[in-house]
């Protein structure tokens, strides 16, 4: 169980979690809309249904779908750093051991 | 042609690091300047999508109400539609634009800043390999 935590508490973990729970939200209200749709042949008591259900629904679908891309992009770019940070480092402890070498001779 | 390291080495200058010879290479230009610009770590694009993102929503929600408050006569209903949901569909996907181009501005000024640092190390160990007697 306390390993369970320990991944959700991870950023990048419970903010895919979100992104995806909110796109899933999107895909059942677009699901809701269609039912609400479905159900009335009056035009004027459908259109209700379409903006509520609908509209707002693929409104959240793209919003999550959007923040979920940036999301992956940014978690992407921030192991690239990492690994650029961890070049730079070896970059110094090379040059810190060619000048202690230099200062020897 | 390539390198060796008993070829000269130019760090370069901290107030203009474009400055020559690394503004000559061909392929690599210097970024022009350009008129004031939001600084790319400033989070304010980010929180701009939001709201714009969430007025959309609000719209749509706004649009709603309009739309299922006029039961009888959908000529009515309509322009509510286009000018609510549609509308409010637009400004989700503006607001989801806005932060993602925030955020790769912001990524992307973090990879040059640390691609530079690596260079610059990179210089120095060249040059401390060239003052090491043979």
């Amino acid at each position: 169980m306390d390993e369970i935590w320990r991944v959700l508490r991870d950023p990048r973990v419970s903010t895919t979690l979100v992104l995806a729970t909110l796109g899933v939200g999107g895909l059942v209200l677009v699901a809701l809309g269609w039912r609400g749709v479905a159900a009335t042949l009056y035009v004027a008591l459908q259109l209700p249904w379409l903006v509520s259900g609908a509209f707002a629904g693929i409104a959240l679908l793209g919003f999550a779908l959007g923040l979920l891309m940036t999301h992956l992009e940014r978690t992407e770019a921030a192991a690239e750093r990492a690994a650029l940070a961890e070049l730079q480092r070896d970059a110094l402890r090379l040059l810190s051991a060619a000048s202690r070498k230099a200062a020897r001779s | 042609m390539s390198a060796s390291l008993s070829d000269p080495v130019e760090i370069r200058p901290a107030d203009d690091p474009y400055a020559a010879p690394y503004d000559e290479v061909q392929g690599l230009e210097a970024p022009r300047r350009r008129g004031p610009t939001l600084p790319a770590l400033s989070p304010i694009p980010t929180y701009a999508g939001i709201a714009i993102a969430a007025a959309g929503f609000v719209l749509i929600a706004y649009a709603w109400s309009k739309v299922a408050g006029i039961a009888d006569n959908v000529a009515l209903q309509l322009p509510y539609l286009v000018s609510g949901g549609l509308t409010g569909l637009g400004l989700v996907m503006v607001g989801v634009t806005v932060v993602n181009v925030a955020a790769k501005r912001r990524d992307g000024l973090l990879r040059q800043q640390q691609t530079e640092l690596l260079a610059d190390a990179l210089h120095e160990l060249r040059s401390a390999m060239d003052r090491e007697p043979q």
